[in-house]
């Protein structure tokens, strides 16, 4: 028997549902990789262990280095593509206030 | 209501911080050759996606130019303006219509229903700090 016979064969046995998992995992392995990202997890890292010694300041940051802190966010962003980065990354670290957040507009 | 099992797929799996006040996401915004990234906070509950005024400028805009609207919140009204960029967030890419904020006081990026979350399938587990995403395909 084949592998695919024997695929077939598996999956006729299975309850509806069942067939519809299957059906899913097999589309699913025909799909191309997903495209690779960047989860800027040392950059969010640098914030949380960096943010007290930059309060209100804007940053630029790549990985794990700090290129540039200023008071105006252009000059970061000037500054990391002065240095050839392609998508700075930048972020204005302001206090994070104790008290919840509850957001929502409309 | 319909009882039963239900699945969903995603194309990416990310670990978000458990000490980050709310849930932030590394967004790249682009409109033509400028692009940069910054971290936004997932908001359900809002009804569209509003930047920081900064952003806006570090992008080339010229934010009065775009489209005005205001906003209430439960502390009252803000106004932002409106421009077509596009957002990479974790690999997915839309190109919608966002916001920026008029006042250069807003503070915080937030990534809403329209222009974001329309666009995408999510699914958060909070428990293990895990969101799934996918771009939406109908």
């Amino acid at each position: 028997m084949s592998i695919e016979e024997a695929l077939l064969e598996e999956v006729r046995e299975l309850p509806a549902a069942k067939q519809e998992e299957a059906l899913r995992l097999v589309r699913g392995l025909r799909q191309p990789p997903a495209v690779p990202y960047d989860d800027r997890a040392r950059e969010m890292r640098w914030i949380r262990e960096n943010r007290a010694a930059y309060l209100n300041k804007w940053v630029s940051i790549e990985g794990d280095r700090l290129i540039m802190a200023d008071d105006d966010a252009m000059k970061v962003y000037e500054a990391a593509k002065a240095e050839g980065i392609e998508t700075p990354f930048v972020a204005h670290l302001y206090v994070e206030d104790d008290v919840p957040l509850i957001g929502r507009w409309s | 209501m319909e009882l039963g099992l239900h699945s969903l797929d995603f194309e990416v799996v990310h670990q978000y911080g458990s000490l980050a006040a709310g849930i932030e996401v590394p967004v790249k915004l682009e409109v033509g050759d400028r692009r940069f990234a910054v971290n936004a906070k997932l908001d359900t509950g809002a009804a569209f996606c509003i930047f920081d005024r900064s952003h806006a400028e570090m992008l080339g805009l010229d934010i009065e130019a775009g489209q005005l609207m205001s906003f209430r919140t439960a502390a009252g009204h803000f106004r932002a303006y409106g421009h077509e960029v596009n957002l990479k967030t974790l690999g997915v890419e839309v190109s919608r219509m966002v916001y920026f904020a008029e006042n250069p006081e807003f503070k915080g990026n937030y990534l809403g229903r329209t222009g974001w979350l329309d666009r995408v399938r999510l699914g958060i587990v909070d428990y293990e700090q895990r969101l799934y995403l996918s771009a939406y395909d109908e």
